[in-house]
């Protein structure tokens, strides 16, 4: 264009603009007098400017620096997701990203695939359904599927996947690089068959086949990926009106989604047997047999529904004039153009049968494709090896519309129930059973869903979750009061701190003053507050700062504060009038930490400049600047003698630095992420360090050996601690969590909960009796340290332990050893009181009498023994069994004592003259645990014949029989009403019975081992039940739903106990531990909503 | 990777603003892995629910990569112009990076859902705009300067008057016309 040209639109342009735009076209007529070039060029320009809204308004390097920001939030690369870090990112979809990934604690080399959902999908719902599934699909043992390994839910509440990693290519690109022949293409692909069939076999149905889904590794491998996944994206939902573009559904691949499934309606293997028929279509002619990008929903529906694919012999003719069309899409190009050439060398092998069988696996109807995978593959078969194949050409009689009708009509074949989840089945059946107001039902529901939840919450650190989800259950005017013992031991493991302080930002850093009195908190509000410590009341603000205050530290004397910013300096203040004494300047970066000698003269910093500097405190300048770091220094601290200064760096290193000289003295090396945080103990002999991978490392200053590592934060740790005692230790880490452990072993003591973000800082009280603790939630939280661990914890019973019972008042704990031993002891401390000796081989039971003043224990050694509970006595031994004794249990009234045995017998006998009354048979196998009704007449046997029996204590005889169980009956117990009895087995289910009348109430499913002890609540709404898979778990009575798991021990839950009071339930295991849980009570929780 | 000094990056802007090209490329990765630095450090603490502030960061972007009292700037303006010139290059070089990412396949274990991209509508655009920019510059060199100095170098009204010596109306009347004629320009490649 020429200028003068450009310079005409230009001035009648501006010109037009400034005029009304009715005005225009005639101002336009008369000054482009014909010249239609001119005048088109002005109207476009005066069009566009209308069109351009926002165009070009927000400035370009807001967007690029909102998208790298975005990009990185997003990014997690480098994390930890459980046992995982994540390496790189394999891809990103809409439902979520993909990452590379091994295990942090370098167990298994192996790398895996670790799938992340996207924030905003229907995260609880695929949880749930992931919790459903995940033993299923774990179950999937095949050379050709990936294994799904792991899952579960990172810190942001997201659900992850965790899979083999396969390397390899779609199983389209790879016959296409690898210029596989027609018949190679067809082994793979019965190879692919085997694996899906399989998965059949084991009753899941992939439901997202697609080339992406199978990869083909370098050796020619096809591994499956994926396998069950789309079901816990997306539910069953038998809805007649699909949205395919709600989230969920458009997770949907609909290129390679049957009719059935594109119309919401239930999916079986038949399903598959399609989406594999589409592959096998692309395999065979290099494209798909519809046409269906940019298509919108409904008319891909009506296309996969309705339409007939071609023939693949024929469409193989159209490709030419496809790559023709294709010239906008040019990376495809070449793709297709190596297709050609196959394509072009087989064109007749696609004729007749190979039409026929991919014609029949892509029917409409899927009762009219192939009844199952391998048969679709022993076409194939038939096909390579020139026999007949059973498929044949659609008849007109089957059109799609027919089979629309017939659907509509209400034909639905069985096979399509076939692939219902068990679990669902189950749950509707209990369900019914026992719905009696269906409204108070849902309600039920809604509360066990949302206790499971609130446990999960628990678990994964997200207390803010938790919090939310119990408070939704407070009970409302008028509704009955759902809650149960879960909710209240749920509440108190929320609120274990002695006091939290509410900011209104993120809390940077907490410290105590010298005196203990005070507390100063940082925050990103560019100030530092101080607290009195005692009450959470506020005494001043420290404002002065332009940039947040990262670190902040007392003189020792107390009457100093100094703290260090993102503003580039770092500030002294008077404590008691809150003025600012002095700035000090010279950092170029920000101060990241400060510390103050022992004598109070010098102050040290430390600065993402990488450098550290001294400073002369009483006249504010720099002594000198320590450079040696090759990265951000994040933590910075003085040694108490003062001779030494310790920094943490981004370069993975502490460094050790004269603090009189500034010379180094050594690197310790050894943390595999960047240095977060150190601390000198009180001695000044040993320094403790946490790093960004979530551990801490213990040294000794003396020689820089690495004295222990201290593992178990899920995420960085920000912030370490010694108490003043040097005994302990504290961490504050990322993972939400505060932990404390003994700094001599490195055994962790506790975890504290409590936080709903990152933990910044942890402090120790100068009397050692408190911990407070600064986080991104917006609190500092004060910990009582004496009260100590919840759940509470007793370790004193070591290996070994084999039995544990309560006394009826709780006072006291027995407990039967492998050691031949049995000990009573304190039940509220766990200590010691008196050792039996007499047992002769492993005493497996215990058990209290009613009143408390006998033990009775039974043994391997054939025997069982009555004790004098108080002084340890014995007091005589039963001797008639002619085998192991594996329980005992006293009647009601404690007259009489039950054994159960190996012999396939029970016995009573009387208690205050050790004699024999009766001996019960009946059972076909051993006899491994027993119940005495609480009216004291019946007794409840449990056997390894798989059944459970009722007896009558006064005559002996036998009453009824339970079965049911698939597996040994390993525990029982009556409810306190004596109206039902759960008996557990090793098919790891709980049944629920009437006792009254013999029929099942509920099976109780979810333990994932054989459950060894039942136990009701003492108002028998609940019933607690150990497993062999190291969990209890509390289970709801009326809805036969689960509630909460309570994980914790290493070893197998072999007692589960409730206190008289139903507020403490007791659990001890195999790994020798036993467990306090207690629940809050009303008043505890009333006096908080108050506070 | 250490940091650039600012001593390093103000050199580097001086020898380009000198005329010097390789300097440039030098300086494209250092002022971008600021760029990124920035943006990874506020989001860490945005965790809590702080927003990101994109005008904050990118004048300290400039403010930490620059020493000014170096640099013998023949004025402000001039900075500014270099600014804008330098962040234009530096984010079409990077959605370009960013378009050759995704294209080049990325097939491994990725089946959530291919299609979904929607960083790559946003890198496109950047590309295409600097084209029709660079279309712009044939036929009109001031404007496509006040585009360039308004959208990637985000200045004010008053500050390209400044830098153009040109008056601030003028300004704000090529400004609607660049952008009427970019905006006709993009639409019309994309219906090609």
């Amino acid at each position: 264009m020429k200028p003068e040209r450009w310079e005409q639109i230009e001035r009648l342009y501006y010109a037009a603009r400034e005029r009304d735009p009715e005005l225009r076209a005639s101002f336009l007529d008369q000054t482009c007098a014909g010249d239609e070039m001119l005048r088109g060029e002005v109207e476009s320009l005066l069009a566009s400017d209308e069109q351009a809204g926002d165009f070009l308004n927000t400035p370009a390097y807001k967007i690029a620096t909102e998208e790298i920001a975005e990009e990185q939030a997003r990014s997690l690369v480098g994390r930890q997701l459980g046992h995982y870090r994540l390496l790189s990112q394999l891809g990103a979809g809409g439902m979520g990203e993909v990452y590379l990934a091994a295990r942090a604690d370098d167990q298994y080399r192996k790398q895996v695939a670790i799938k992340l959902v996207k924030r905003g999908m229907d995260t609880d719902n695929i949880l749930r359904r992931f919790r459903h599934e995940r033993q299923i699909l774990a179950a999937l043992d095949h050379p050709n599927i990936a294994r799904l390994l792991d899952g579960g839910v990172s810190e942001d509440g997201l659900p992850y996947f965790v899979m083999e990693y396969i390397a390899g290519a779609p199983i389209t690109e790879y016959c296409d690089s690898h210029q596989l022949s027609t018949d190679a293409r067809l082994e793979l692909f019965r190879q692919v068959c085997a694996a899906v069939h399989y998965a059949h076999q084991n009753l899941v149905v992939h439901r997202d086949l697609k080339p992406g889904n199978i990869l083909v590794t370098e050796e020619g491998a096809p591994r499956l990926l994926d396998f069950g996944i789309a079901k816990v994206f997306n539910p069953e939902l038998a809805s007649p009106t699909l949205d395919l573009t709600a989230p969920e559904m458009r997770l949907m691949t609909p290129e390679y989604a049957s009719p059935e499934q594109v119309r919401g309606e239930p999916i079986t293997t038949a399903s598959d047997i399609y989406s594999l028929g589409i592959v096998l279509y692309e395999l065979l002619t290099g494209h798909h047999p519809y046409r269906t990008r940019n298509l919108s929903p409904s008319e891909i529906i009506r296309i996969v529904c309705e339409k007939d694919p071609e023939k693949p012999s024929d469409s193989i003719a159209d490709c030419g004039l496809r790559i023709a069309d294709s010239k906008s899409r040019w990376p495809l190009i070449s793709r297709f153009k190596t297709r050609m050439r196959f394509f072009t060398r087989n064109p007749q092998s696609l004729r007749g049968d190979l039409d026929n069988i991919v014609l029949m696996a892509l029917r409409k109807e899927p009762e009219r494709r192939y009844g199952s995978v391998t048969q679709f593959s022993e076409d194939i078969r038939r096909h390579l090896e020139g026999l007949p194949v059973i498929a044949r050409k659609d008849t007109l009689g089957y059109r799609s519309a027919k089979f629309l009708q017939r659907h509509k009509a209400g034909v639905a074949a069985t096979a399509l129930f076939l692939t219902l989840v068990i679990g669902f089945i189950a749950s509707l059946a209990v369900k019914s059973a026992q719905v009696t107001r269906e409204r108070d039902n849902n309600r039920r529901l809604l509360y066990v869903a949302q206790m499971n939840l609130a446990g999960q919450a628990w678990e994964t650190n997200n207390i803010v979750r938790m919090e939310e989800l119990l408070n939704s259950q407070l009970p409302e005017p008028g509704r009955e009061d759902l809650r149960g013992f879960e909710w209240y031991l749920l509440w108190r493991l929320g609120h274990s701190h002695l006091l939290t302080i509410q900011h209104k930002s993120q809390v940077t850093f907490v410290t105590f003053s010298p005196d203990g009195k005070k507390l100063a908190t940082g925050s990103d509000e560019n100030t530092v507050k101080l607290w009195d410590a005692a009450t959470g009341h506020e005494i001043v603000t420290l404002k002065g700062h332009v940039g947040w205050v990262l670190s902040g530290a007392f003189s020792p004397d107390g009457r100093r504060f100094a703290t260090g910013s993102a503003d580039l300096t770092a500030k002294l203040w008077d404590v008691e009038t809150g003025q600012e004494l002095c700035t000090l300047n010279g950092h170029g970066d920000e101060v990241m930490s400060v510390a103050f000698s022992q004598d109070g003269k010098r102050l040290a910093t430390g600065s993402f400049d990488h450098t550290a500097k001294l400073w002369d405190v009483a006249t504010c300048h720099e002594i000198f600047t320590i450079k040696g770091h090759g990265g951000r220094i994040w933590s910075a601290a003085i040694s108490p003698d003062g001779k030494k200064l310790a920094t943490g760096s981004e370069d993975r290193t502490v460094k050790l630095w004269d603090a009189v000289t500034g010379q180094e003295i050594f690197t310790l090396k050894g943390h595999g992420d960047e240095v977060l945080s150190v601390a000198f103990s009180p001695d000044g002999k040993r320094l403790a360090s946490g790093s960004g991978g979530g551990i801490v490392k213990l040294w000794d200053v003396a020689t820089s050996r690495e004295l222990v590592t201290l593992k178990g934060h899920g995420d960085a740790v920000n912030s370490v601690a010694f108490s003043p005692d040097g005994k302990r230790l504290s961490s504050g880490s990322r993972d939400n969590t505060v932990k404390l452990w003994d700094a001599a072993t490195g055994q962790e003591i506790v975890t504290l909960k409590g936080h709903g973000s990152q933990v910044n800082s942890v402090a120790f009280s100068p009397d050692g009796k408190r911990l407070a603790s600064g986080s991104s939630d917006h609190t500092t939280k004060l910990w009582d340290l004496a009260k100590g661990q919840e759940p509470s914890t007793f370790n004193r019973h070591g290996a070994g332990l084999l039995s544990v019972a309560f006394s009826p008042n709780w006072k006291k704990l027995a407990a039967g050893y492998e050691n031949h031993m049995a000990k009573l002891c304190d039940a509220a401390t766990g200590e010691e009181l008196v050792t039996l000796k007499g047992h002769t081989d492993w005493v497996v039971t215990v058990s209290f009498s009613p009143d408390g003043q006998r033990l009775a224990t039974g043994s391997y050694d054939h025997t069982a023994k009555l004790w004098d509970a108080t002084t340890g006595q014995e007091i005589v031994t039963l001797k008639r069994h002619g085998d192991k004794v594996t329980s005992v249990a006293f009647s009601p009234d404690g007259l009489r004592l039950a054994t159960g045995s190996y012999d396939h017998t029970a016995k009573l006998w009387d208690v205050a003259t050790g004699h024999e009354i009766v001996t019960l048979k009946g059972h076909g196998a051993e006899i491994g645990s027993m119940a005495f009704s609480p009216d004291g007449k019946r007794l409840a046997t449990g056997s390894y014949d798989h059944t459970a029996k009722l007896w009558d204590v006064a005559t002996g005889q036998e009453l009824f029989t339970f079965k049911g169980h698939t597996g040994q009956v390993y525990a029982l117990a009556f409810s306190p009403d004596g109206k039902r009895l759960a008996v557990g087995s090793t098919d790891r289910t709980v049944m629920l019975w009437d006792v009254t009348n013999g029929k099942e109430l509920a099976i109780l499913r979810g333990h994932a081992g054989y459950i060894g002890a039942v136990a009701f609540s003492p108002d028998g709404k609940r019933l607690a039940t150990g497993s062999r898979d190291l969990t209890a778990k509390l289970w709801d009575l009326v809805t036969g739903q689960e509630l909460v798991t309570l994980r914790g021990h290493s070893g197998q839950v072999m007692t589960v106990a409730f206190s008289p009071d139903g507020r403490t339930l007791a659990t001890a295991g195999y790994d020798g531990l036993v467990k306090l849980w207690r629940a809050a009570t009303e008043q505890e929780v009333l006096a908080r909503g108050k506070q | 990777m250490k940091p650039p000094s600012t001593h390093e990056v103000t050199q580097l802007l001086l020898a380009w603003s000198d005329g010097d090209q390789t300097a440039l490329e030098e300086l494209t990765p250092l002022v971008y892995a600021e760029l990124r630095r920035l943006a990874e450090r506020h989001m860490r603490r945005e965790r809590a629910g702080h927003p990101l502030q994109t005008t904050a960061l990118v004048n300290e972007a400039y403010v930490r990569l620059v020493d000014l009292r170096q640099v013998r700037w023949q004025n402000r303006a001039h900075f500014f112009g270099m600014a804008a010139q330098l962040m234009r290059h530096i984010l079409v070089d990077f959605a370009r990076a960013r378009l050759r990412a995704e294209r080049g396949g990325f097939a491994q274990q990725v089946s959530l859902d291919e299609a979904a991209m929607v960083a790559k509508g946003r890198s496109a655009e950047f590309i295409a705009l600097d084209d029709a920019l660079q279309s712009l510059a044939e036929i009109d060199q001031r404007k496509s300067r006040i585009v360039e100095l308004r959208y990637f170098g985000g200045l004010t009204v008053e500050e390209i008057a400044e830098v153009l010596q040109i008056s601030p109306r003028t300004v704000m009347r090529e400004w609607n016309l660049a952008r009427a004629w970019l905006h006709r320009e993009l639409n019309r490649r994309e219906s090609e």
